[in-house]
């Protein structure tokens, strides 16, 4: 047994202990806030709230910012597990090919875990890529934006966001400043840097965008980069083709960017220009042979450029301009809600246009109806696809009257047909075309020759030689009523 | 001391001896190279389940093994009547408490460094897997299929496992608290009953938090009085829920992880001494 005295002392000391608990639990508290915080999702942009200002409970955060389906692995303190499993269920479900579901059950894991990364990044390519109702492309992206709300600080969601929009709504600024972002962001690992495809495909979309001198700049600061890992990885071949990539990819950038312009410059009499362009060439290859010799290609590069140097210094001029580019086509129901678009275009072999149907107003109903994904499902229809020209033809079918995917969905889900009016678009945009195709008619439509239907865009203009370049394309239009499609 | 330190590792033997304690051992085990069958997703979703569902299979397992060694310290001791040779030794029965209270913590502490360190083996090999973008197969960028660098390897595992020693760390002094809690009950009820209070303890403890922000919306005064005693009287266990920041070690929290791991540490041994010296001077009393 305890003396009193003790008895009195072990009583002060518990009290003490307890009194200690509670201001220690009171410091804990506000600290713990920023753990849940850190594991609720941000919705929308603004949405961001600081829980020692907004709130002085936890509880009270928790309570007010989980939505109602997340609340019980929430309050158990089991986000990150019951997402896992579901996820694992998703999976199994994408495995067996039951699609319908499963985006429910991943909207479903990112409101518990808004830290899943490869959920947002597989959920955005579900919606923008495997279930082929182009309306969702929109969705995809506007998924991969909210996973970057949550994730702001790792590479990997605004690479898939630029990678879709370079690839899908081949929004080329977005593409850029997403991948931007992505270069300057590390990986959830914890390196600092992402990997290197995400330097090269930035350089991409600013090839594509029409933004060439920004591109060759960023082919270049790719060679550093690739040259720093090289230098890391001594061992590993990989590397070494990474320096090789980066270096061709660079020198034909520039490459081009002298041979379409010396083309430009031709054209308009200036033999002297055009010179100094393939005498550029001409450095550049053996700048590059220097580093590889023997290349083939790298050979003939050299052998072209000077060819042409010798035919410019002899002063034959090349001034013949391309030949007027003629779109000309035909709309034709063949069957109910089945739209034939079949034209003719004077374009090389592999050139593709891109064939639109889309409700009249689409777009200012896409913009006013953003975030109501819901409406824009049930309301509006959209489906293109890029057609290859073959022979100087093209013909597309719109199959308005099946599932695009084969999922088994009502194809009145997906092309709804509610508005009266809609419109059939037909594009040959040189910014989308392969790059030997590009090599005639410029990154920009810079010697797209036409006088029917040619479009001059001066707000996403492209930069070539420090010139500001607007985009050029063809494109002509044609209104259908409902009734002439259904 | 030297008595209770020899209480605590006879404590402690006696323990680990008991079939029970090798049962759950076995299943957490088992299920630690279950999770290894994940390896069909990405490396880093794998790793995403795989420490989502650790984490919370060692913090259940732990506390079942902490509760359920604790529940019978005492009882088990009087029950067959060896308490009455331990007493009429110069050992005082505060000594005997601590020492088994200890003995418990003890028994805790093993099981979770046993189950711990299967962890941060299968977590170890786990790092060789690359990350990759979920868009890399499509880009010909797959890292699964290069060649594994080492250096790499060895720098995600050292992080992995210095993240699953940071958990474990503070799932350990949830354990200590929660046996000081059995601990201290035990003097008062059944094992069964203990068991379930305990547990109740540990679950309300897990979610007060939200109950009391619930509760603190319902406009009775009388309501917010109770609800505002049970917040501070009961352990914070939700304070020691730490999960997310190990599992998504990259998502950036204002808060310094090793410092507050350290604080709440010290806050589960304060309240675990305090629950203990309740205990120890309930015990002083007890007809026994």
């Amino acid at each position: 047994m305890m003396s009193p005295e003790g008895r009195r002392k072990a009583i002060l000391l518990a009290v003490a202990l307890l009194a200690g608990c509670w201001l220690l639990a009171r410091d804990l508290e506000p600290k713990h806030a920023h753990y849940v915080q850190a594991q609720m999702p941000r919705r929308e942009p603004g949405q961001r709230f600081d829980p020692l200002l907004q709130h002085s409970r936890v509880g009270n955060v928790l309570l007010d910012e989980t939505p109602f389906h997340a609340i019980v692995p929430a309050v158990l303190g089991v986000r990150e597990l019951v997402a896992s499993l579901l996820w694992i269920q998703a999976d199994s479900l994408f495995h067996r090919g039951e699609y319908g579901p499963i985006m429910d059950l991943i909207y479903r894991i990112v409101a518990i875990d808004p830290h899943q990364i490869d959920v947002y990044a597989t959920g955005a390519w579900h919606l923008a890529y495997n279930f082929m109702d182009k309306r969702m492309i929109l969705d995809g992206i506007r998924f991969l934006e909210d996973g970057i709300r949550n994730n702001p600080d790792v590479y990997d969601l605004y690479f898939e966001l630029g990678y879709t929009h370079q690839d899908k709504t081949k929004d080329f600024l977005a593409a850029i400043d997403a991948l931007s972002q992505a270069v300057t962001k590390g990986t959830s690992t914890g390196d600092p840097q992402p990997p290197a495809f995400v330097f090269m495909q930035l350089a991409h979309a600013l090839e594509r965008a029409g933004h060439v001198d920004e591109a060759a700049e960023q082919w270049r600061r790719n060679v550093e980069v690739a040259v720093e890992l090289e230098k890391q990885h001594p061992d590993d071949f990989k590397y070494d083709q990474l320096v090789y990539a980066a270096r061709h990819n660079y020198y034909l950038t520039l490459r081009r960017r002298n041979e379409r312009r010396a083309a430009e410059l031709e054209l308009e009499g200036n033999g002297a220009e055009a010179l100094k362009r393939w005498e550029d060439n001409i450095r550049l290859a053996q700048e590059m042979l220097g580093h590889y010799p023997g290349h083939d290609q790298l050979e003939q590069d050299l052998k072209r450029a000077q060819t042409e140097v010798a035919r410019l210094r002899a002063g034959k001029i090349n001034r013949t301009p391309p030949p007027e580019t003629r779109l000309e086509f035909t709309v034709r129901r063949k069957a109910p809600r089945e739209i034939e678009v079949a034209g003719t275009i004077n374009v090389p072999l592999y050139s593709r246009v891109r064939v639109i149907l889309r409700d009249k107003d689409y777009e200012r109903l896409v913009q006013e109806n953003l975030a109501n994904a819901k409406w824009r499902h049930a309301h509006l229809t959209y489906e293109f696809e890029n057609v290859q020209v073959r022979d100087g033809k093209f013909s597309y079918t719109f199959r308005l009257n099946r599932d695009p995917a084969d999922m088994g969905r009502d194809f009145n889900t997906i092309y709804p047909l509610k508005s009266e009016e809609y419109e059939i678009t037909v594009q040959f945009d040189p910014r989308l075309q392969a790059l030997f195709i590009q090599d005639r008619y410029g990154w920009n439509g810079e010697r797209l020759y036409a006088t029917d239907g040619l479009k001059e865009d001066h707000t996403l203009f492209g930069i070539v030689e420090g010139r500001r370049v607007p985009r050029r394309y063809l494109e002509k239009r044609v209104i259908l009523r409902r009734e002439e499609i259904e | 001391m030297r008595n209770t330190w020899i209480i605590a590792r006879t404590t402690l033997g006696d323990a680990l001896r008991k079939r029970v304690l090798l049962v759950f051992m076995m299943v957490a085990v088992v299920t630690l190279l279950l999770a290894m069958m994940l390896t069909y997703l990405t490396a880093r979703e794998q790793r995403t389940a795989f420490l989502a569902l650790e984490l919370v299979i060692i913090l259940i397992f732990g506390t079942l093994i902490a509760v359920t060694t604790a529940i019978f310290l005492i009882p088990d001791e009087i029950e067959r009547r060896t308490i009455y040779s331990l007493l009429s030794k110069p050992v005082q029965r505060w000594e005997f408490f601590l020492g088994k209270f200890l003995g418990g913590v003890l028994t805790a502490g093993v099981c979770l460094a046993l189950m711990t360190l299967v962890l941060i083996v299968v977590v170890f090999l786990m790092a060789m897997r690359q990350p990759e973008s979920a868009l890399g197969p499509m880009l010909q960028t797959s890292a699964e299929q290069e060649p594994l660098n080492v250096a790499k390897w060895f720098q995600r595992g050292g992080q992995d496992v210095a993240l699953v020693l940071r958990g474990a760390y503070v799932i350990f002094f949830q354990l200590v608290l929660v046996t000081a809690v059995a601990t201290t009950l035990s003097l008062f009820v059944s094992p069964t009953v203990n068991f379930s209070l305990t547990m109740f303890l540990f679950i309300v403890g897990q979610v007060q938090f939200v109950l009391k922000a619930a509760l603190e919306r319902n406009e009775l005064p009388l309501t917010k009085v109770v609800v505002g005693v049970l917040y501070y009287l009961t352990p914070h266990f939700h304070d020691f829920n730490i999960m997310g920041s190990i599992i998504h070690s990259e998502v950036r929290i204002p808060v310094n992880h090793w410092l507050f791991a350290g604080e709440v540490s010290l806050y589960g041994l304060m309240y675990a001494l305090f629950v203990a010296m309740l205990g120890i001077l309930v015990f002083d009393r007890k007809e026994v």
